[in-house]
This record gives structure tokens, sequence and C-alpha cells, in this order.
């Protein structure tokens, strides 16, 4: 189902992927996590580009799956460490209070 | 010594404590308890204080406040009862959560799948889905999803291999994606 939407989406090979492009998507969500963590090395990097530049079907994931993170990490970031906490801290190695 | 006591303090104030957020919110996110997470925060930085002599000027002093905190995490507060559970993770699909939201999208021409999690998850529902991951996979996600330590890094602070790295956290973020994809079927908007 999805499959299918992502290849109409694609413009091209409506009724089939041919192998070597089935091999290609595989080859770049295979990398998805490392792509994301930036753990790729710059060879893998670019291939893994490349991929999306041709695919709109793996670059609207990866898009999303990259979204998602960021979006993650932006939100939990306005979580605060409670007031008190730094002069708690200050008290436990010997200063009254913050200079 | 005084002078080495002042640049110690200095060194202390300028680039330790700058990430008592970040701290607190790793810490947060470990113990999954208010109270232990600002006693957690409370014994890294006196470590630091301790060891502040070991400390590198110049180096990471970020990296090296997680490392830390994760070590006095697993030391002191993580459950050591039992193995984390061996179902396996593996057989959710990727893109778990972009495929169902975007199937909604598509059926009833709601939101996209990215404005979906801009506008619907909420911080206690990140906060409530990482906090249902099993320790291992937790931590991981913590310090590289939402602290951005390499591996490497990474395979260092939990002494565990790469490899190890690499699969806690593919699983950590297929596990999260289903919590959240609960997450917003439970509160429709």
């Amino acid at each position: 189902m999805a499959q299918s939407h992502i290849e109409g989406r694609n413009g091209m090979n409506e009724t089939s992927q041919t192998p070597v492009e089935f091999n290609q998507c595989q080859q770049a969500v295979q990398r998805l996590n490392e792509y994301l963590s930036r753990e790729l090395n710059p060879d893998e990097t670019e291939l893994v580009q490349e991929h999306l530049k041709q695919c709109k079907g793996c670059f609207d994931k990866f898009h999303f799956e990259e979204t998602l993170l960021k979006t993650l990490r932006e939100k939990v970031s306005s979580v605060r460490s409670p007031a008190g906490l730094r002069e708690s801290v200050l008290k436990l190695i010997g200063r009254d209070a913050a200079p | 010594m005084p002078t080495s006591h002042h640049s110690n303090q200095s060194t202390f104030d300028s680039q330790m404590l700058p990430h008592i957020d970040a701290l607190y919110r790793a810490a947060l996110g470990m113990t999954r308890n208010p109270q232990d997470a600002d006693d957690l925060v409370q014994e890294t930085y006196l470590r630091a204080f301790q060891y502040i002599h070991q400390f590198e000027g110049g180096t990471n002093a970020r990296a090296w406040l997680f490392r830390i905190l994760t070590n006095l995490f697993i030391n002191n507060y993580r459950k050591r009862t039992r193995e984390p559970e061996r179902v396996s993770y593996d057989e959710m699909e990727d893109f778990f959560l972009y495929n169902r939201l975007a199937d909604a999208h598509h059926s009833d021409g709601g939101l996209t799948p990215e404005a979906a999690i801009m506008q619907k998850v909420e911080v206690e529902a990140i906060q409530d889905a990482i906090n249902k991951l099993p320790d291992e996979y937790r931590e991981a996600v913590i310090l590289s999803d939402l602290n951005e330590f390499s591996y490497q890094e990474i395979s260092e602070m939990l002494e565990i291999p790469i490899g190890t790295v690499r699969s806690r956290l593919s699983r950590g973020r297929k596990l999260i994606q289903k919590s959240l994809w609960a997450f917003t079927q439970d509160n429709p908007r």
C-alpha cells in the first residue's frame, strides 16, 4: 500500500520497481539510523544523499525521521532543572551562594 | 595553591555549571524520578568538583560531566535485576510512525506527518515514551537523540561496544515511535 503510493509519486515505474532501484532504497534505509546520528563516513553519506535526491518516497521518510528527532530534542529541552538545584550544588561543594 | 583553587573554581563555574539543565534532563530521563534526578545531578557535580584536577582544560566539559553522570547512574540507580526483554523489536517495521501518520493524512486530509508531530506531540508524551523504554535503550536514546553524543562517546560512557550502541538505539527509536503513535491515537485534536 505504502509502497505503491511511493512509486506513484516517484513519477517513474508506476507498475514495477526494477531490482536496482529497490536495492537503492534498501541500501539507504539500512543506513537510516547512522545517517540520522551523523555516523556515516562521507562516502556513505553522499550515497544516501544522492539517493534521497532521486527518490521522493525515501526523501519524505528520511525528512520525517530527521524532523521527528529534532522536534523531540527541542521539545524536551524546554525542561529546566528545578529552582534551588544550582544552590544545592554550590552548597555541596562548600560555597554558600553564587558569586 | 590558592591560584589553583581559584582556577578550579572558575573552571567549575564557567565550564561545568552551565550544563546543569542538560544534566538534569538526562538524569530525569534515566531515573524517571525528579527526586532521584536532583540527587544524581548533585552527586555528579560533587564528583566533578572532587576530580576537577583531572579535567583537562579545553576539552569537552559536557562529555566529561555526562560520563560521570552515566557512570553514577549505572552503578547506583539502575536496577540490575534482569536483562532487557528479549522481544524481537527488529520485527517492527522501519518508518512505523511515518507510515501510519501518512496513511491517516491521506485518508482524512488532516495534518501531514511532520505537522502532526510538531503540533500534537507534547513534552509529556515524549517523556512518557522515553520512560517506557527498557533502561538500556533509554540510556542510548537519551545520550544520542537528545544530547547528540557520538556512538564512540556513548560506547565509552556505557562501556559497551559500538555495535551494541547501534542496536539499542535502533530498537529504542522504534519503540518510541510506537508510543508516540499510541499517544496521537489516544489524544486526537
